[in-house]
């Protein structure tokens, strides 16, 4: 902390600094969360900083490509987060420069994309990626060989463990073992059956709920995987009813999502089992039987209903720049965790040097609008709120607005089992 | 035997939708000799007019009515446009084809931005049967097959048209020297395709995700259940259909679903070796 | 007189060599970005001469084609994972060339010696594309399912010394070495009595049977020589890319290597190189926002040629008298 301020000290002497950009500084500095809460809220405007080094930020985003869909969301946020931090004067003086590519949803581009942005445009991290092929391969192929920082914003199944990865979406564990005897307790849930895609994220969390599912005494009466862009599901919905389970786990990529969840209403599931699901999010909702779906939960690290003055105020301004019809789920806003991670990382370390920037990351805590984030120094992953909601009946609002925070796990610790190659 | 009864019925709707499907595609393959790659996508755009008439009336069932109309406009055109100058020269037709897939897909992405879609059946409900639900819309879906099915099979059996069109079939040059007007029967008749294809593509939109490349997956099972079939016939077609999607179902059933399209996709490629001709020939 | 004037080979031959030059002076002014872009087209380049092999000089059209590109890139990989050294990497190579070479051969006997030709090849072909691509993915124990198989790192020991697999510079210039090499191996394979029997079923097939010509024997060993090339392509690939997932037998990329064949010219074996290049390269450089219209343009593109000129950008009479397939 010392250092800090002499380092400021020195600086103010070196160069002129405004009284006002002084004073912000030294507010910015050591303060306790609330305070820095009220404080960025009351920042107005945009008083340029005496200008340092520009920092690069690579971002690795799914433009084109069957994960297209998610892309702009991801874009919006990290650009909105540097916009955000830009807008206060940078951090220690350096403004961030966003750099996007796009993946094309796919796993090679990605990796040539990632070493372009490591190799030629030398930029300072990389953030980004959404499916699991992607990020390992950027993780393995391109990031870690360079000694690069690449933090993701995606939840997915754990295992990249690098010093120089550092992962704020949820692992398995935080969404699904707060969820499981919440779901026993309350929705009188004792059977399971699980269906989800046949690659690897849903493999690791079904293996996630399995054990958790038999540690609260519970019971599985099914797991069944589908290829990827299946459009029929009647063999497995049949199985589901003859196993009579009180909960159906989906957990179908994408569009499959959709097309499950349409036949499973139309099988007369939903009336006698409930969907719960840790793929039920926001880009889904508005797609699915919109009177059906009453009553179905879902668990993640943030959704846009979290009921903060902060995480209102957040949707407010995003929606306000991106137009009031623009959403997003949890690994949009994941992006902008990953923006304020390194710009609280550069801002703990006081400077733009690698080493120190992420022990500055792994010491950081900062607000963020699903919550406080801070690191777990042993998987350098994030301690994060686990939220259930429970959709409710439809209104007149948009149908992101129908998912009701029934509960919220506060800082739920990421565990994880570090692998070399990613599973199978 | 009730699970096999079950299992039977599954296996008979997926055949429904299949023969829906290929049904389209026999016309225009079987028929007019064309590999048409935009099939799948004729079926996609089947789907979305349902999404934009539901859009703007409401209605499913208008919108249903509408794609098959729509989409057989649309294959005339195509028809008219690209098809009929790439007539006996099968890899052009080909390419051509795959050409306008990628131009329905990628324009179709561009206009709605590449997300999902969804319209609710017009049909909810489910009916009893061996002591678990089963969505009445699929029956009525196998229903469809059916009826199509048969209509197809009396359109070309007891009409004038189709003993043109089975003329065309036959022999095209001798057709000609009939005088038939091949051209416009070739036409007509890939107009005629695109619109099952539609009408496939719009009675399925309930039951999956609307999305710019739906038409997909179903490209290469279509084309199998039709050279399966046989190029011949109709009812080949309805064999082709009920042998893929009921082994489908039964497989799915007592493997898993990945197994099981391994398997099918196998079975049919050893079929199409030892019977080139179809099934029935 | 044509534009060729009289010494139409010697034309060619100049252009190439034009052509292999400045593909060789990219890595001093190109960032390593696009080098190494370049360097898997030329890999892919490699693929296109394969199907160009049966589609455009022997008359069959393999819609599946990534099968052969994906096994050989699958089998060096596998056979690379517990790496001690360079010994493996021969191993894996040549395993890259003789399992596809092995599955088109059977292929080929499955389905030429009972007279599936045409639309049926095709479609048989397409499935089995589509077999292998759902068998990769839900298989992950064995191929690493969705999230791949790792090729990093890898060294291949020549005698002399060694070369580095994982820097983009050498990898760029063993896949334009190979390039250039399995180019004029298949013109010369073209012109071998082996390669025009071949163009002369591809013309007609019913002619060269009745000259005795047993074009099903043929067409299986073409085949089998095509899938060993492909194989190849992967096992260039692999290294490359770094890893290895399902796409690389998939629905896309078989139909991919159909539009650069089309485009850049078919039946002329130089003509797949040039598309897989220009398109390979241009599909990076505009991707982004830009990407779903330059999709559609693509399509557009392959519509266009193939109404007004099938033959493509290269495929022009003259260039197939230089190759021997006109």
């Amino acid at each position: 902390m010392a250092d800090s301020l002499i380092d400021l000290q020195y600086e103010i002497r070196e160069r002129y600094v405004s009284r006002r950009e002084f004073i912000r500084r030294a507010t910015a500095l050591g303060l306790s969360l609330p305070t820095a809460v009220a404080f960025l809220e009351s920042c107005g405007g945009s008083q340029p900083s005496t200008p340092g080094r520009a920092i690069k930020m690579g971002a690795l985003v799914p433009l084109t490509g069957f994960l297209a869909v998610l892309g702009p969301a991801m874009k919006n946020n990290a650009q909105l987060a540097v916009d955000d931090v830009n807008g206060h004067g940078g951090v220690i003086g350096s403004q961030i420069q966003l750099l996007f590519e796009d993946t094309a949803s796919d796993p090679n581009t990605a990796v040539q994309k990632a070493k372009k942005l490591i190799n030629d445009d030398k930029v300072d991290l990389i953030i980004g990626t959404l499916s699991s092929a992607e990020r390992w391969a950027v993780a393995l192929s391109a990031t870690n060989p360079a000694k690069a920082i690449f933090i993701n914003p995606t939840y997915y199944e754990g295992g990249i463990c690098n010093r120089y990865f550092f992962n704020v979406g949820a692992v398995p564990n935080q969404q699904i073992e707060p969820f499981i005897p919440w779901l026993m307790e309350n929705k009188k849930a004792k059977t399971f059956f699980l269906g989800g895609s046949d690659y690897a994220w849903p493999h690791g969390s079904f293996a996630a709920v399995k054990s958790a599912v038999t540690k609260a005494s519970g019971q599985i009466v099914g797991e069944e995987y589908s290829p990827l862009g299946s459009t029929d599901f009647s063999g497995t919905l049949r199985k589901m009813q003859a196993a009579k389970a009180d909960v159906v786990y989906p957990l179908y990529a994408g569009g499959d999502g959709i097309t499950f969840l349409k036949q499973f209403v139309s099988f007369g599931l939903h009336k006698t089992s409930l969907a719960a699901s840790t793929a039920l999010s926001e880009l889904i909702i508005g797609a699915l039987p919109v009177q059906d779906s009453t009553g179905w939960v879902a668990s993640f690290e943030y959704f846009m209903t979290i009921d903060t003055p902060e995480n209102k105020d957040f949707v407010q301004r995003y929606q306000a720049k991106f137009g009031s019809d623009a959403i997003m789920d949890s690994i949009g806003e994941g992006m902008r965790t990953c923006v304020d991670l390194y710009a609280n990382g550069v801002q703990k370390a006081g400077s733009l040097d690698k080493e120190k920037v992420m022990d500055g990351m792994k010491a950081a805590q900062f607000p963020d609008p699903k919550g406080t984030i801070h690191i777990d120094g042993t998987s350098q992953c994030a301690y994060l709120n686990d939220y259930i909601a429970v959709v409710a009946p439809p209104g007149t609002g948009p149908a992101w607005q129908r998912f009701k925070i029934a509960k919220t796990f506060t800082e739920v610790k990421p565990v994880q089992t570090c692998l070399d190659r990613p599973p199978g | 035997m009730q699970q096999a009864l079950i299992q039977a019925l599954n296996g008979l709707s997926l055949a429904g939708i299949l023969i829906l499907v290929a049904l389209g595609l026999w016309f225009i393959f079987g028929v007019l000799g064309v590999i048409n790659l935009a099939h799948g996508e004729l079926f996609m755009l089947g789907a979305y007019s349902v999404v934009v008439v539901y859009g703007l009336t409401g209605s499913v069932w208008l919108g249903m009515l509408v794609a098959p109309i729509v989409i057989g406009a649309l294959g005339i055109v195509i028809e008219v446009s690209v098809i009929k100058r790439l007539y006996e020269r099968p890899f052009e037709t080909l390419l051509a084809t795959w050409a306008l897939s990628i131009i329905a897909r990628e324009g179709v992405t561009l206009v709605t931005g590449g997300s999902f879609q969804g319209v609710p059946a017009p049909i909810s409900g489910t009916i009893d049967l061996a002591g678990a639900g089963y969505p009445l819309y699929r029956l009525v879906l196998l229903g469809f097959g059916v009826a199509v099915l048969v209509a197809a099979g009396g359109l070309l059996y007891r009409t004038r048209f189709g003993v043109r069109a089975r003329a065309v079939i036959a022999d095209r040059e001798i057709a000609g020297t009939l005088g038939i007007n091949v051209q416009l029967t070739d036409s007509v008749i890939f107009g005629l395709g695109a619109a099952l294809a539609g009408l496939a593509g719009a009675l399925m939109s309930p039951l999956v995700t609307i999305a710019p490349s739906m038409g997909l997956p179903f490209v290469a099972l279509s084309f199998l259940v039709v050279i399966l079939g046989g190029l011949k016939s109709v009812w080949g077609l309805a064999l082709g259909a009920a042998i893929m999607g009921g082994g489908q179902a039964l497989l799915g059933f007592f493997t898993s679903p990945v197994i099981a399209q391994i398997l099918v996709f196998a079975i049919a490629v050893v079929a199409l070796r030892f019977r080139p001709r179809g099934l029935l020939a | 007189m044509t534009l060729a004037g009289r010494h139409p080979a010697r034309l060619g031959l100049g252009l190439l060599g034009i052509g292999i030059l400045i593909l060789a002076l990219v890595p001093t002014f190109a960032s390593s970005y696009y080098t190494s872009v370049l360097g898997e087209a030329l890999a892919f380049s490699i693929f296109a001469i394969s199907l160009d092999l049966m589609w455009g000089i022997s008359g069959v059209l393999s819609f599946g084609h990534a099968a052969f590109f994906g096994i050989g890139a699958y089998a060096f990989g596998l056979l690379t994972q517990d790496l001690s050294g360079g010994s493996a990497t021969y191993i894996a190579v040549i395993a890259a060339l003789v399992i596809p070479g092995l599955f088109g051969a059977g292929l080929g006997y499955f389905t030429f010696f009972s007279g599936v030709s045409g639309p049926y090849f095709a479609i048989i072909t397409l499935t089995v594309a589509l077999i292998l691509g759902q068998a990769a993915t839900s298989f992950p124990h064995f191929t690493g399912g969705l999230n791949g198989l790792y090729t990093t790192g890898l060294v291949f020991q020549v005698p002399g010394g060694e070369i580095d697999l994982s820097d983009v510079v050498t990898l760029y210039y063993v896949a334009l070495v190979l390039t250039v090499l399995i180019l004029f191996g298949a013109i010369g394979l073209v012109r071998m009595p082996f390669g025009q029997a071949l163009v002369a079923a591809g013309e007609s097939e019913t002619r060269a049977a009745s000259l005795g010509y047993n074009t099903a024997l043929l067409k299986t060993a073409m085949l089998a020589v095509s899938g060993a090339i492909a194989g190849l392509a992967g096992a260039l690939y692999a290294p490359m890319a770094s890893f290895i997932n399902p796409d690389v037998v998939g629905l896309t990329l078989s139909t991919n290597v159909i539009i650069w064949v089309a485009l850049g010219g078919r039946g002329v074996l130089v003509g797949g190189v040039v598309g897989a290049l220009i398109i390979a390269f241009l599909s990076s450089y505009l991707s982004g926002s830009v990407g779903h219209a330059w999709l559609l343009t693509l399509g557009v593109l392959l519509l266009l040629v193939v109404l007004f000129r099938p033959s493509g950008l290269l495929g022009t009479r003259a260039i197939r008298r230089i190759v021997g397939s006109a």
